[in-house]
């Protein structure tokens, strides 16, 4: 694609400011602050997400507790004379302590810094939300571009591969390909990106299809352009759109299915957000704050990528629009 | 039509065929085995008898068919299964089919409380969103609709959970999981906590498809047309929109209805529910291959005939599509 526009669009870039001859970062500066004022729903659910990045990335710098600090408070039932195990010691672990001002939202059932570990859990979802959904929209839009392109027997053997995949529920999956190697981020980002490939192709090969049949590309093969070429400058581009908003929306799957298995007792070790509803859960009746808070992270996290995604495609994509 | 089905169904073996095998090499992937499990355990509490553990781990491979090669085996998986004998349970010995025979009624019982719950919340809300478009109650009901796609449904049921604790509604028994036909009232009091917070979050997606669905067919020429024409609103909405709509809302039930096979693992575990999803989790942890397999090999059919059945729907639900159109 040209840098310059023509006709109507050029108009159109003109009037918003972002016309070519600007610079780039200006140009993106007033693109977001469009997007920011006309998607109300996209610009709040972009600064979840930046605030979720950033927690992810200074999330130990930021919180006011280390990773694993516990914290003893005094022993009610402390008694000097007393020979009985509850009341040999002065102090006692403050396990499920209440919110208190040292503790915003309280401890957590080892006597650790709730708030700490709820920020700290931003880590791990994000990195494993976005690095998995990187790799298989990387590689299901590599797959579903040259399944849709070349079409015929090719692409019948792929899709018949993607309805096998397709076809077994995307946790059994998880579940088996966790377990082949220690418990770790790595393993977890893997069997996530493999599980995410075989939808994402679906979707790019439909949108592939289309634009294999399209004037322009006709027009290349006319010229002389081989395939590759053709599949990489002709149609990439033009499906760059449904990509970029799969990519955005599977970053909230993989994080909804990370904390499943953390859930399960099968996610990765350290502060989790899955793994901490499971633990709160054994408390709900008496302290239920620690599964609230940290099932809402989830579910802020998880919405905020959806409305991002949607509100993407509603920019991207007119005919969508109000979808 | 005949020859359609026909051809689906001999792509539909092709799909199920892909999937137990990716299901049979992973299985084969997985650190330790069964029968070392067992072996240990047995030499742990001390009841070795005579034999070296060397010799009882190749007893006990033998018995359970593990000491062949992994292409023998695998030969053999498929001669098996082509008799007729899906396997018995390593750790039970009751043979797999008799497990799914136990676990399929919890876990339909659980998908149709889902199905009809998401359907119930989804149907009306979906409509009513669509033709008060932009006013109030559409803000609220898609407000309501995308956090339902966001929330895990481990934390819906865990609110639930705490809502019933706190109000002393009912007690929820998830030690005696009992069956519908069994104990009616404590079957529900059990499954309706799971069924509320799964069928929220599938209702969730159907209300949006439905809604846009809805809005795209609320725009076409011959809805003006019955507008104009002064037909009541109810006819409109029913007859001529709501009934256009449905088709690609079908798909998306179809495909709820596939997930609910198995997708409900973590519910499942969670209440202690003895169905597919905590049998297929349960058999992959104790490495209990036959089970697994078996358990896979039936998800992975109900998903392709959910599939085929969605398909065939559409000629019945519209008499546009044709053969032509909808084989791919």
């Amino acid at each position: 694609m040209s840098q310059v526009a023509h006709g109507r669009e050029a108009e159109d870039q003109w009037a918003l400011g972002l016309a070519p001859d600007r610079p780039r970062l200006i140009r993106w500066m007033l693109a977001l602050g469009r997007f920011m004022r006309d998607k109300k729903a996209g610009g709040f659910s972009l600064v979840i997400v930046v605030t979720m990045s950033v927690l992810a990335v200074f999330g130990d710098a930021l919180a006011p507790y280390g990773r694993d600090e516990t914290f003893r408070g005094e022993n009610p039932h402390y008694d000097i004379n007393s020979l009985k195990p509850e009341a040999m010691n002065p102090t006692i672990l403050s396990r499920l302590n209440s919110p208190s001002w040292n503790h915003p939202l309280g401890t957590d059932d080892r006597g650790r810094d709730l708030l700490s570990r709820l920020m700290m859990g931003a880590q791990l979802a994000m990195t494993v939300g976005v690095v998995s959904a990187l790799i298989a929209t990387g590689i299901g839009s590599t797959m579903g571009i040259i399944s849709g392109y070349f079409g015929g027997w090719f692409d019948l053997v792929v899709q018949r591969l993607v309805d096998a995949m397709i076809a077994i529920p995307g946790l059994l999956i998880l579940l088996m390909l966790v377990q082949i190697t220690e418990p770790s981020m790595r393993t977890t980002i893997l069997a996530l990106s493999f599980g995410g490939i075989w939808g994402a192709s679906r979707v790019v090969r439909s949108a592939a299809l289309v634009e294999r049949g399209a004037v322009h590309v006709e027009a290349a093969r006319t010229v002389g352009a081989g395939p590759v070429r053709i599949m990489a400058r002709h149609v990439f581009p033009n499906i760059l759109s449904p990509i970029v908003v799969i990519f955005t929306i599977s970053i909230g799957g993989n994080i909804l299915a990370e904390s499943g298995l953390a859930f399960l007792n099968l996610g990765v070790p350290g502060p989790s957000w899955g793994q901490m509803v499971n633990l709160g859960r054994t408390h709900l009746d008496t302290k239920p704050i620690m599964s609230i808070m940290a099932g809402g992270a989830i579910t802020v996290t998880v919405l905020a990528f959806n409305l991002l995604g949607d509100a993407i495609r509603d920019v991207t994509d007119p005919r969508q629009r109000g979808a | 039509m005949t020859e359609y089905i026909l051809r689906r169904l001999l792509l539909n073996l092709v799909v199920i065929w892909l999937a137990a095998s990716f299901v049979f090499v992973t299985m084969r992937v997985l650190p330790g085995d069964f029968a070392a499990q067992q072996v240990s355990n047995q030499f742990l509490a001390g009841a070795g008898g005579s034999e070296t553990p060397e010799e009882a781990l190749q007893v006990a491979r033998e018995r359970l068919g593990l000491n062949h090669s992994v292409p023998v085996q695998y030969g053999k998986y498929w001669w098996d299964i082509a008799r007729g004998d899906f396997g018995r349970s390593f750790l039970t010995s009751r043979t797999a089919i008799d497990h799914i025979k136990d676990a399929l009624p919890y876990s339909l019982q659980l998908g149709l409380m889902q199905l009809t719950i998401a359907l119930v919340v989804a149907l009306p809300v979906g409509i009513i969103s669509a033709i008060r478009q932009d006013t109030l109650i559409d803000n609220v009901f898609r407000i309501f609709a995308i956090t339902g796609l966001a929330a895990p449904s481990f934390w819906t049921a865990s609110l639930l959970v705490l809502v019933v604790l706190r109000t002393d509604i009912w007690e929820i028994d998830i030690v005696g999981h009992p069956g519908i036909w069994e104990d009616p009232v404590g079957s529900l009091q059990l499954f309706i906590i799971p069924a509320l917070a799964g069928g929220i979050a599938s209702g969730a997606v159907l209300m949006r498809m439905l809604r846009s669905q809805m809005l795209d067919v609320l725009r076409q020429d011959y809805v003006r047309t019955a507008w104009s024409k002064g037909l009541r609103e109810r006819n409109i909405i029913i007859r001529h929109t709501l009934k256009n709509a449905m088709i690609p809302v079908v798909t998306i039930i179809g495909f709820l209805v596939a997930a609910m096979i198995g997708g409900t693992v973590i519910l499942e575990q969670m209440f202690n529910i003895p169905g597919m999803g905590q049998n297929l989790l349960r058999s992959i942890m104790m490495r209990d291959v036959p089970l697994a397999q078996t358990f896979a090999l039936v998800l992975a059919a109900g998903v392709v005939t959910i599939n085929l059945i969605v398909d065939i729907s559409y000629f019945f639900i519209d008499p546009r599509v044709t053969v032509q159109g909808s084989a791919t």
